[in-house]
């Protein structure tokens, strides 16, 4: 009889040590690496118009897609070019020539994981940008903050105020 | 007070449960407090909440996406259960809708319920009548009124919340108030109920096991909006609060401890159970009374596997009914953006039903069905379909809140009758990491579900226009519910059923079989309160037999 190969131990038992887990770096980056993650940083607020993005989730991404996205990581030094020229994240993605490599960076910072299926590395849950537009009337799953019963007040108006 | 006696690694007890879910952990319970000694033999690890949470926060967004609710939670190697990102094919499936028993169950202490909407629904009075009021299917050798008692008893020990008013109830046939009255509505089930129900949907409030109060120790539901795969706070009630409860009385807990075989004397009473420690060795545990509870796919599995000399078609099985039968929920979702705001995700998983088409003449003819608001956070949805579209900055803010706040998603369940071709077999050629056969199952919808799901879809089609839906969707490949059933049958016939009213093995007299498993009739709710009924069925039986 043949032993079928499944019997192991699920897959995020080991979350916590990946890349993408909840800890702080503990090795103070070298020059090139906080260089890089400082571009990365002003690339991603350039691609997704937010300004107060979290640099520890950045760092995260900028590693994970080395790994896991190369044709984005290629792509990289170019993109840091063009983010001075543009005024919005529509006309950055408008540029031919960087327009998956952008929408790749936005995704992840929206989805909070880079690659896929087994490779897949979470950068982010509760910090992805995917939970921003409606902050102001859902939690994320597990981060509930509203007490007993608080889903029984009025949601907020469907249209954010600005 | 009377405890287990342990000589050499076996054990000896008034009691042996196997499985440590919601119905063994009743019955364990309820004896030990009567003042047997219990042994539970459960085949999976302990489990740490926190550990569980953090697996699941930590899930990618393609897993969280196809709601994998059974990665977060660790296996042990000896004792595997279907994983699906990616399959790891533990079961395998055949026949025309294997696609649609893809079941999803945890081998831990306290079981499955670690993973669930805790709806706790009782069938109907008919729904124990199909034969005699439909002419289709089976019916009970029980009547409602004689498993009554055995709800109210169920929803105290899961904590039920529920309507009081009898408008709302399905059914209203009851002896006793729910624990605490329903779990409030919020906008998003309001806002629908004012859409159908003067259409006859009769959209209404989910008893669940949870409550807003502080309740038996457990914290006030606190709308963490992630049931499924776990409750953070444990709120939610989950069998490992009843294997708790049953510890500190007394009862002992052997937590990988994978039972492989059934020994049975000349009068084939069962005499003892041994199991498989995480080192793969082998020990005994003796008794007075067994119990198995381990979900309909792992009893019937366990019954075939433990064949012996005396019971060479698997024990319990002088029916050849072992395995046979097997039934769930196969169901199917239906999504669309509504005109309105609708903001699912605000509040517990699933708090409203329409059970209009619950319950009807036309079942003679085809399969009711029920409709679930799903209450899950539509975010990650609205983020894929946002993202697809190419969208950035504000534009793709404002669309993800667009979907996010106008989207719904319904979870349509419908009743398959007991078909002893949908069955579970022993694979030839897969076993286990203890050497034990994988279990194969062959699954077929059949024609009388196929049909309600046509009729589902007309009323879906409806509902829709009622909200002049956008991106109106229907799915066409069913999927599994977990609410796995049949396949130990009850009956009052020994030559066409398992087990008897209480669950009793024909076959042995003081082997038990409770749970979904004796299931006679599927209905279209979910199938656990009325597994826990049963449990304490038999737990009473068992007690009159100690």
């Amino acid at each position: 009889m043949a032993l079928f190969a499944a019997c192991r131990r699920s897959d995020t038992s080991a979350a916590g040590t990946q890349p993408g887990s909840n800890q702080k770096p503990d090795a103070a980056p070298s020059a090139a690496d906080a260089a890089a993650d400082a571009s990365f940083l002003a690339v991603s607020s350039a691609l997704t118009g937010k300004h107060d993005l979290d640099p520890y989730v950045s760092g995260r991404i900028r590693a994970a897609m080395a790994v896991h996205e190369p044709a984005t990581t290629a792509t990289l030094d170019a993109l840091q070019r063009l983010a001075g020229t543009v005024d919005s994240p529509e006309q950055f993605i408008a540029i031919p020539a960087v327009r998956d490599a952008a929408l790749a960076i936005v995704a992840a910072w929206y989805t909070g994981t880079v690659g896929k299926g087994t490779e897949a590395v979470t950068v982010a849950y509760r910090d992805a940008l995917m939970q921003r537009p409606v902050a102001d009337g859902i939690f994320p799953a597990t981060y509930a903050k509203g007490g007993p019963a608080w889903w029984v007040a009025a949601p907020p108006p469907a249209v954010a105020a600005r | 007070m009377k405890k287990p006696t342990f000589n050499n690694g076996d054990v000896e007890a008034d009691v042996i449960v196997v499985g440590s879910g919601v119905v063994g952990a009743l019955v364990a319970n309820q004896l030990v407090a009567a003042g047997h000694s219990v042994v539970m033999l459960e085949a999976g690890p302990r489990l740490k909440r926190s550990e569980v949470v953090q697996n699941w926060r930590n899930a990618s967004f393609e897993r969280r996406l196809g709601s994998d609710f059974q990665g977060p939670y660790p296996q042990s190697p000896h004792a595997t259960a279907p994983l699906y990102f990616p399959a790891n094919d533990y079961v395998a499936l055949t026949g025309p809708d294997a696609s649609s028993f893809r079941q999803g169950f945890i081998k831990a202490v306290g079981g499955t319920t670690w993973h669930w909407a805790a709806s706790c629904w009782r069938h109907l009075p008919v729904d124990f009548k199909m034969k005699s009021a439909y002419g289709v299917g089976r019916d009970w050798p029980i009547a409602y009124a004689d498993i009554e008692s055995y709800y109210c008893r169920a929803e105290e020990a899961l904590g039920v919340s529920g309507p009081n008013d009898p408008q709302r109830q399905s059914p209203r046939e009851r002896s006793r108030p729910y624990v605490a009255d329903m779990i409030p509505w919020g906008h998003g089930d309001s806002t629908f109920a004012e859409v159908v129900n003067p259409h006859g949907y009769n959209l209404v409030p989910i008893p669940q096991g949870r409550t807003i109060q502080p309740w038996n120790e457990r914290p006030a539901c606190c709308g963490n909006n992630n049931c499924q795969p776990i409750c953070p706070i444990g709120a939610m009630y989950n069998g490992i609060h009843t294997v708790d409860a049953a510890e500190k009385k007394g009862a002992v807990v052997l937590e990988e401890a994978v039972v492989y075989r059934i020994d049975t004397d000349a009068q084939n009473t069962v005499t003892a159970v041994h199991w498989y420690d995480r080192d793969r060795v082998s020990h005994k545990a003796t008794g007075r009374q067994f119990v198995i509870a381990c979900n309909a796919l792992e009893t019937p599995r366990l019954l075939l596997l433990a064949a012996n000399e005396q019971n060479p078609t698997g024990i319990a099985n002088g029916s050849d009914q072992v395995g046979r039968n097997m039934m769930d929920h196969s169901g199917f979702h239906c999504s669309f953006i509504a005109d309105r705001p609708i903001w699912l995700g605000r509040g517990p998983a699933q708090s409203s039903c329409m059970v209009g088409p619950r319950d009807g003449s036309f079942r003679a003819d085809y399969s009711a069905n029920k409709i679930i608001l799903n209450n899950i956070s539509r975010v990650p949805v609205a983020t894929q379909q946002a993202l697809a579209l190419g969208l950035v900055g504000d534009a793709l803010d404002a669309e993800i809140r667009r979907r996010a706040v106008y989207g719904v998603d319904l979870s349509i369940s419908l009743e398959p009758l007991p078909d002893p071709t949908n069955r579970l077999t022993l694979s030839t050629s897969r076993v286990d990491g203890l050497g034990l056969a994988c279990p194969d199952i062959h699954y077929s919808l059949g024609d009388y579900a196929r049909k309600g799901y046509d009729k589902a879809c007309e009323q879906l089609r409806h509902i829709g226009s009622l909200f002049n839906a956008e991106e109106f969707n229907i799915t066409t490949a069913l999927n599994a519910n977990n609410h796995i059933m049949g396949s130990t049958i009850m009956g009052s016939d020994p030559r066409d059923s398992v087990v008897d009213e209480n669950c009793r093995a024909h076959d042995h007299a003081n082997l038990w079989l409770p749970g979904g498993s004796a299931m006679v009739s599927a209905s279209v709710v979910n199938s656990t309160l009325t597994m826990a009924a049963l449990g304490l069925k038999t737990a009473d039986a068992i007690e009159r037999a100690l």
